[in-house]
């Protein structure tokens, strides 16, 4: 059982019978101001905003290749023979030349349905959704700047690692490093992304950060864990604070009725007084219940499209008094439909509006809570990605191949193949995306497992390209696609990468604000309205075991999973927490129950007997 | 080389280059991405200019060791000294000894790859002429001869006045017969004239038949004979040298030119003399075809704001050059010349130039040095080359126009004017450039598909499945103008628009068809291209008549054979039961109805029996038509025409077997090439004797044709129903609902697809029995259901084999008609759809009535409204008798703006927007964009009434009771009343009310006019937001696809897209969503915001 909950429950039980309740508080400021559009217009189109986005990742990206390759600029080649050369245009490729070239990411996939097809189609009034959108085995990545496009191809038998096109999408900004063959390709010896940067240290917490986190990744219930007792021992301290992120509480349904109200009941509660905020991610009503398209609605059906939201409203003003409350707009909600949503109108939410501690947030959504920097979205980037990419998304290590192709240097190919096996290996012990001592194989080291040895010549090769596609099934429990696809939004410091091909989102003219700036660099990062929860600690590139990283969670859809997330200000521990009523609720049951909780439902339980 | 080698027949192929380049590329290119495409050819990106010509010879020609062999494909003529003796020192050198001596040349290509030139020497025009009464071949030829000469020698003049003799010879020969009538075995005698240059045929015709006095005798006029016949044409038809054939100049026959006695660019020059020259039949291995070199190009001009590039002002900035070689899927030339500086292309030759000049004179350089066999483009007859051509006579550059395979002779313009009873009287300009044929792909699309948009755009996403981005040409100045990178970004541009040509060709297999339908009538491709399908047949017809002795006699115009040139009946129709058949209806076509008549019943020229002689024929001999012109029988005497059929009916049988036994694709190509070049071949000769203003015409034929296939009807008709009864024990009676032509559809009464099948079939060979050979009826498909909407309007679902159904095949419907809008278009595909595959006439009606309801809600997107036409020669309105829409909105757009109003010769495209009532038609045209700018409303009732209403009328009508019902009722009634408002306020009625309570149908003026709401509904504000945030969300969401999707396809992400491609289905549609959103957008500010 995490530190957290025990402390909370343990804790909470204790102070139970005390009459001064007192909600925990915290420092809070909002940092949104970059995903405002304050005069919306339609007239530009999106380049601008690919162009924007490189000239802000390219020098990070370069920086990066410097440090791993110790590539250098063309004029400085002649002074320092043998590093690899940075290409100033992709246009100026050569064949044969190695160079190392940054560009946006260009991924075709020939299977993705066009639009210019659908609409030259048979004559409908229906829109149809292009959401599906299928990667496949055809797919390829090119490389492009604003001069020109190179088109990306893996070395002979290099292992899928080695490019692993699927888990890539279009408008990641990156340095490839590799020779440009006689086809006009690029053959990658190695990638690189903008260089993960780090906040500011935590202000000194009560207890030491914690790894072991990514323990609970998958485990809801986690009463019979052992290290129940150990945690309980180890954080003497209840938790200073405490901030709960749940998303999706689809309001409008009856589904889980009972399961949020017993959430408002442990957050206004006395279990919940450490709880210093609650953070909406997105979907505070559930999908729209009519399909509006371009009808006139009658009356009645205005009403009941508006029914869901004020339910919300009149559910959240209950709460707002007694907690601070930051709300989200996401997919559902009666929001803007183009990425940065912006703040859902005060006029949806009339009744909470009133309380100054309620806020409604743009998503994605920056702010600082006792000095930890949080930045997050309601989850339509992730989705994004996840449908531009393969069902088993790799942790991209930038590093997998970085290290020994800038050992190498030269331009000889033959030993490519050799290279990048050994790559492999010899990155194995590199940062990973969910590394914990509890958890016995990181990503990284599957990763490695999978690869032939280094003296592994070609009758391995099929294995590891086999190998490679299975990658997922070899994936320690909690590196799940979903969570490597939002720790590489990280590594690729991008919070919705494959905006606006993938995504819709608003065409900026002069910024690119889902650059994650060095300045905005936060602390968590976290995606709303997910399927499950995850999380995980994303280091930069070659740092130890144990040192700060940035916390990743998935906050899980509470409508699906009837769970919500809690995230302790000191140590950043992330750990779920479910709700669930055997009565009332026909939502799917509950993974397992908390004794804490389980105690509100028994509560909740004669509450309703009550009346 | 096959010159280099000494074993003839057997040309040893050198390895093509393109053959050698690595095909790593082919899994990784993206039809969708031409830069990968690009790049993909890097190789031939690092050789230099030495790489854009052809593979040069191993050693020069010797006529004493090599024996050439190549396959021509162009044939010019010109005049010149005659040669000092034969080459073939076994043969005396025939024609005249005295310059100037005509000399025909032919161009082509040897298997290697080989540029060949032949100067073929000796062949003296000539034609015919009947001999009057009392002529005495020893006595009075010499005199004939006298006397022509001296009256051409007074009508001469330029350089055949330089001639010392006119007439060559004249000559009597005997044993030979007109074409004309039905003659039995009596020959007479012609006099065949000589004489020195071609262009002395028409004037010795002139002078004949307007009469000439032989010695003292009297003025009498002769009737020429085959003094029509281009002479190149009458050169190929003597030595039997078809269309772009193999030919082979044997060793010792021939003399080879080298130094400065060439006149040609090309790599081997030989002098010959015709009867040397030995022409390949199209069997066996000289089947194949060489590899030409095709030249695809495009160039860019910078034009001016608001005028179409004019030559004498707009200079040339890029000119992009792409050079493949038949077979060979691969360029192997691709460059860009570019004036100014330009960021490389991977994998095509970047050149940069500072003046025009130097780009304009490299490029005719590069024409040389490439030395294309074939020149295409798009619209380059009429476009690039002319301009060209014009721009460098603007600069003066005098070592421009020589593009052609003659050293020092200039290409030249001349303005032609077409005119043809199937593609219609076009005006054209036609380059000559000896030696090259230009195939203007615009051109071939016009001929040979019936589309509606024939951009390069809407062709390639037809044949190609690609979308290109369309440039307009006054943002084409403006990337000239910017950077480097801006110019590179026009260059792949102009890159891509030179390719899709080639793409073209190569997918359309244009070059093969065109090379087989040469082979076949035996005109050269030149003539396939340029002219008609009557030199087609005259071609056909010349060389069958040279083997029977028959003349053809020379026409004057609307000299009709014995015929006034008044229209005969055509083909019949079966008055169609209309209705719509859930039963199988059968099909039964004669197979090649036409042709197969001609043949059955021998009609021909030389089979026609003038009526006076009807009488003194034996019994038995001949058979009087149903038209009352009587021919004679096969058995008395084959005629040409069926022969020909025979032949050409024969080879296509063979075709289309040795098209199924091959294995290898481009064997089959070739094979389908000829079988459908054979098929139009045979079914143009029956057009050819109808053709009133043609060489040949003779409506006793054309109109016994029609009659006998208007009887064959009837009797199909009244056979299958005498037959196909209960009475004989079949499941119904059968009923013919249709006939047209050579078709019957028969409705067996089984309800089953299998048994109407089989007893299509057996129906098929029951009637066939009924008629002569080789008509033959044939079973080709079942319709299950169909809908027979009228005369030729039909649809069904087409069966060929009873399991399954093909397809669904319209006829006569609205689908490709321009003047139509899309909604037209895709309203009838749907219906058609619903109807015949999902069975629901129910859906159909539904979905009908919500297309027109949407159409009156205006809530149909203006795309599918737009109508374009081209805009005719000098837009000036005085110009159309009647008030056109689309010239009356040009003159009113050019009032707007001048820059970017439509020029000549672009489409221009437009909606019809609602005006006061009587506002006449064509005032009501507008620009979609500036309908879309203004909000302007479409003209709903206009598109119903006009557009809507007669097509699915006409296919209502045969289903259901009253159509009418269609057109009123509910789903129009609501918005008719709604209409004057919101059509009013435009697309978004949010933008009008801007003082009134925006609660849907309060209306209440409000005094603050920052408020949203009235008192009463300010509780509802919520749900007011809401609704118009969803419109808007809606509209967010189409913006995010629509652009990204342009970005896609212009295949950049970094640059901003600059396609203006009208023809695209989203290109209006993401305007409107732009201009849509910022109105919706305004009408959400009055919420306040957000933060």
């Amino acid at each position: 059982m995490s530190a957290v909950l025990d402390a909370l429950f343990t804790g909470s039980s204790g102070h139970a019978g005390t009459s001064d309740l007192v909600r925990a508080s915290a420092s809070y400021a909002a940092m949104n101001q970059r995903f405002r559009i304050k005069h919306a217009s339609f007239r530009q189109q999106f380049n601008q905003m690919y162009v924007s986005r490189i000239a802000k990742l390219r020098p990070r990206a370069l920086a990066a290749a410097r440090k791993a390759w110790g590539a250098v600029s063309e004029s400085e080649a002649s002074s320092r023979r043998g590093s690899p050369v940075v290409a100033e245009k992709i246009v100026r490729l050569r064949v044969g030349q190695e160079r190392v070239v940054v560009g946006t990411v260009f991924k075709d996939m020939p299977s993705r349905p066009s639009v210019v097809e659908e609409f030259a189609g048979a004559y409908t009034t229906k829109a149809l959704d292009t959401r599906i959108v299928v990667s496949s085995a055809e797919d390829t990545l090119s490389l492009e700047d604003e001069s020109g496009r190179v088109v990306l191809t893996a070395p002979a038998g290099a292992p899928y690692a080695a490019l692993p096109v699927g888990s890539f999408v279009t408008g990641v900004v990156m340095a490839a490093r590799g020779v440009v063959l006689a086809d006009g390709s690029l053959q990658v010896h190695g990638f690189c992304f903008p260089e993960l940067v780090l906040p500011a240290a935590l202000p000194a917490a009560h207890g030491r950060p914690h790894d072991s986190s990514s323990s609970q990744s998958q485990s809801q219930s986690s009463s019979s864990s052992p290290s129940l007792s150990g945690a309980a021992a180890g954080a003497a301290a209840r938790p200073s604070s405490l901030v709960l992120l749940v998303s999706d509480l689809g309001y409008g349904e009856p589904k889980r009725t009972m399961a949020r109200q017993m959430l408002w009941d442990f957050v206004a509660g006395a279990s919940g007084a450490v709880i210093s905020r609650v953070v909406v991610a997105g979907g505070l009503v559930a999908a729209k219940p009519i399909e509006l398209g371009s009808k006139f609605l009658s009356g009645q059906e205005q009403e009941a499209l508006a029914e869901p939201i004020s339910e919300a409203d009149a559910a959240l003003s209950a709460i707002a008094p007694s907690v601070p409350f930051d709300v989200m707009p996401g997919a559902n909600d009666p929001g803007t439909a183009l990425l940065p949503q912006q703040p859902l109108h005060g006029v949806l939410l009339p009744l909470s509006q009133r309380y100054t501690s309620f806020r409604r947030g743009s998503n994605p959504h920056h702010f600082e809570v006792g000095g930890v920097s949080f930045l997050g979205h309601s989850g339509q980037p992730l989705d994004a990605v996840l449908a531009n990419a393969e069902a088993s998304v790799l942790p991209l290590d930038p590093s997998l191949l970085a290290d020994t192709a800038a050992g190498g240097g030269g331009d000889d190919d033959a030993d490519e193949e050799d290279d990048v096996e050994e790559d492999g290996e010899a990155t194995g012990s590199c940062s990973s995306s969910s590394a914990g001592p509890a958890v016995p194989a990181t990503a990284a080291s599957s990763a490695e497992s999978t690869l032939p040895p280094g003296d592994a010549g070609a009758a391995t090769e099929d294995a590891a390209a086999a190998a490679s596609r299975d990658f997922a099934a070899d994936l320690p429990d909690g590196s799940t696609p979903r969570l490597n696809a939002l720790a590489n939004c990280l590594r690729w410091q991008h919070l919705a990468p494959n905006t606006p091909d993938g995504l819709a989102c608003y065409p900026f003219v002069s910024d690119d604000p889902f650059v994650v700036d060095p300045e905005d660099a936060p602390h968590v990062l976290f995606a709303g309205c997910q399927p499950t929860f995850g999380t995980t600690v994303v280091r930069p590139a070659g740092s130890a075991e144990g040192s700060q990283g940035v916390r990743v969670i998935l906050v899980p859809s509470f409508a699906e999973t009837g769970e919500a997330v809690l995230v302790d200000l000191a140590t950043l521990e992330a750990t779920s927490i479910a709700f669930s009523c055997d009565i009332g609720d026909d939502g799917a049951t509950a993974p397992g129950r908390l004794a804490g909780v389980d105690e509100a439902a028994r509560a909740q339980e004669k509450a309703v007997a009550g009346i | 080389m096959a010159a280099a080698s000494s074993t003839p027949a057997a040309p040893v192929r050198t390895k093509r280059p393109a053959e050698a380049a690595p095909g790593s590329a082919g899994k990784r290119t993206k039809a969708s991405d031409f830069e990968l495409e690009l790049e993909a050819a890097i190789a031939a990106e690092a050789a230099g200019p030495a790489s854009w010509q052809r593979v040069p010879l191993r050693a020069p020609v010797d006529p004493r060791k090599d024996d050439v062999v190549f396959q021509w494909i162009d044939i010019d003529m010109t005049d010149g000294d005659p040669l000092p003796s034969h080459p073939d020192p076994s043969k005396t050198l025939p024609g005249s000894r005295v310059g100037p001596v005509p000399v025909l040349r032919l161009y082509g290509v040897t298997d290697g790859g080989h540029s060949v030139m032949a100067h073929v020497h000796g062949f003296t025009p000539y034609f015919f002429c009947n001999s009057p009464p009392g002529f005495d071949a020893a006595r009075d030829c010499a005199g004939f001869q006298a006397s022509l000469e001296a009256r051409l020698r007074s009508a001469v003049t330029g350089r055949d006045a330089a001639i010392s003799r006119l007439v060559m010879a004249v000559q009597a020969e005997d044993g030979l017969q007109s074409i004309m009538g039905f003659h039995g075995d009596e020959t007479a005698t012609f006099l065949r004239v000589y004489v020195a240059a071609p262009t002395l045929v028409t004037k010795c015709r002139t002078i004949l038949e307007r009469g000439m006095r032989l010695g003292s005798g009297p003025e009498l006029c002769y009737q020429c004979f085959e003094a029509n016949t281009p002479f190149t044409l009458r050169f190929m038809i003597d030595n039997n040298i078809t269309g772009s054939n193999y030919l082979e100049l044997k060793r010792g026959t021939y003399r080879s030119r080298t130094g400065a006695a060439r006149s040609g660019l090309a790599q081997v020059e030989v002098d010959v003399v015709y009867d040397s020259v030995v022409s390949h039949g199209i069997e066996g291995e000289w089947q194949r075809v060489a590899p030409f070199r095709i030249l695809s190009f495009d160039i860019e001009c910078q034009g001016r704001r608001g005028a179409f590039p004019d030559p004498k002002l707009d200079p040339v900035i890029q000119i992009a050059n792409v050079v493949t070689e038949q077979g060979s899927s691969r360029p192997v030339v691709r460059n860009v010349m570019v004036l100014g500086t330009c960021t490389p292309i991977v994998g095509a030759n970047v050149i940069s130039f500072e003046d025009e000049r130097s780009l304009l004179q490299a490029w005719s350089r590069f024409v040389r040095e490439s030395d294309p066999d074939v020149m295409t483009g798009y619209n380059v007859d009429n476009f690039d080359i002319p301009y060209l051509m014009n721009r460098a006579a603007t600069l003066g550059i005098a070592d421009f126009p020589y593009l052609g395979r003659l050293r020092g002779v200039r290409t030249t313009m001349q303005n032609k004017t077409f005119q043809s009873a199937a593609f219609g009287r076009r005006e054209s300009v036609e380059t000559k450039i000896h030696g090259r044929v230009v195939l203007d792909m615009l051109e071939h699309m016009r001929r040979n598909h019936k589309l509606s948009s024939y951009s390069l755009n809407a062709v390639s996403a037809k044949f190609l499945g690609q979308q290109k981005e369309d440039v307009h040409h006054s943002i084409i100045a403006d990337l000239q103008r910017g950077t480097a990178d801006d110019r590179r970004r026009l260059a792949v541009y102009c890159l891509k628009d030179a390719y899709l040509p080639q793409r073209l060709i190569d997918k359309l297999m244009v070059v093969v068809n065109h090379v087989e339908m040469a082979r076949v009538t035996g005109v050269p491709i030149d003539f396939i291209l340029r002219r008609g399908q009557q030199v087609k047949v005259m071609s056909m017809l010349f060389r069958k008549c040279r083997a029977k002795d028959l003349l053809v006699p020379t026409l004057r115009k609307q000299q009709g054979a014995g015929d006034d040139g008044v229209a005969y009946e055509g083909a019949t129709v079966i008055e169609p039961l209309r209705g719509f058949y859930t039963d199988p209806i059968a099909t039964l076509d004669f197979a090649s109805l036409y042709p197969s008549i001609m043949m059955a019943h021998n009609l021909c020229y030389s089979t026609l029996v003038d009526p006076k002689e009807v009488a003194s024929l034996p019994e038995g001999a001949c058979a009087r038509a149903p038209t009352g012109h009587v021919f004679v029988l096969k058995s008395t005497k084959r005629g040409i025409l069926p022969e020909i059929l025979e032949e050409l009916l024969a080879a296509r049988t063979v075709a289309k077997r040795d098209m199924k036994a091959a294995t290898d694709p481009m064997v089959r190509a070739v094979q389908n090439g000829r079988q459908l070049a054979l098929k139009v071949s045979a079914n143009s000769v029956y057009g050819f004797t109808g053709a009133t203003v043609g060489q040949l015409p003779c409506l006793a034929i054309s109109s016994t044709v029609t009659a006998y296939g208007r009887d064959m009807i009837h009797m199909t008709k009244e056979a299958v129903e005498r037959i196909y009864t209960r009475a004989n024990g079949f499941p119904a009676d059968a009923v013919v609902v249709y006939g047209d032509t050579d078709s019957v559809m028969v409705k067996f009464g089984v309800p089953d697809v299998p048994t109407s099948m089989e007893l299509g079939h057996q129906a098929a060979e029951e009637v066939t029995k009924l008629f002569p050979s080789p008509v033959r009826l044939e079973f080709e498909k079942v319709y299950s259901p169909y809908l027979l909407m009228n005369k030729k309007r039909y649809a069904g679902l087409y069966w060929t084999r009873p399991d399954k159904w093909d397809k669904l095949d319209a006829k006569g419907i609205e689908t490709v008609r321009r003047d139509n809008c899309a909604l037209v278009r895709r309203v009838v595909e749907t219906v058609l759809r619903k109807i015949l595959i999902e069975k629901s006439v129910e859906g159909a009606i539904a979905y009908t009535k919500e297309v027109i309801a949407d159409l009156l809600q205006n809530k149909l997107d203006i795309s599918l409204l737009v109508i374009t036409k081209a805009l005719g020669k000098a837009a000036n309105s005085a110009d159309y008798k009647a008030k056109q829409a689309h010239v009356e909105l040009a003159e009113r757009m050019r009032k707007r703006d001048p820059g970017s109003a439509p020029v000549v010769g672009d489409r221009v495209p437009y909606v019809i927007i609602q005006a006061p009532k009587g506002t006449p038609n064509y005032l009501k045209s507008e620009d979609p964009l500036y309908c879309l700018e203004k909000s302007l409303s479409v003209d709903a009732k206009w598109y119903l009434e006009h557009q809507l209403h007669r097509p699915l009328t006409r296919l209502f009508d045969p289903i259901v009771h009253n159509t009418s019902s269609l057109f009123i009722g509910d789903h129009t009634r609501v918005v008719s009343k709604k209409t004057p408002t919101s059509v009013k306020g435009g697309i978004m009625a949010f933008a009008k009310r801007s003082t009134k309570c925006m609660f849907k149908g309060c209306n209440v003026p409000l005094k603050d006019a920052k408020a949203v709401v009235c008192a009463l509904h300010a509780p509802k504000v919520g749900e007011v937001y809401q609704l118009a945030r969803e419109r808007a969300s809606a509209l967010e969401r189409d913006f995010g696809r629509l652009w990204t999707q342009c970005q896609r396809c212009q295949g950049s992400l970094h640059q901003d897209v600059i396609c203006t491609a009208k023809d695209c289905p989203i290109f209006y549609m993401r305007r409107k969503v732009q201009m849509e959103l910022d109105q919706q957008t305004k009408a959400l500010d009055r919420f306040g915001d957000a933060w």
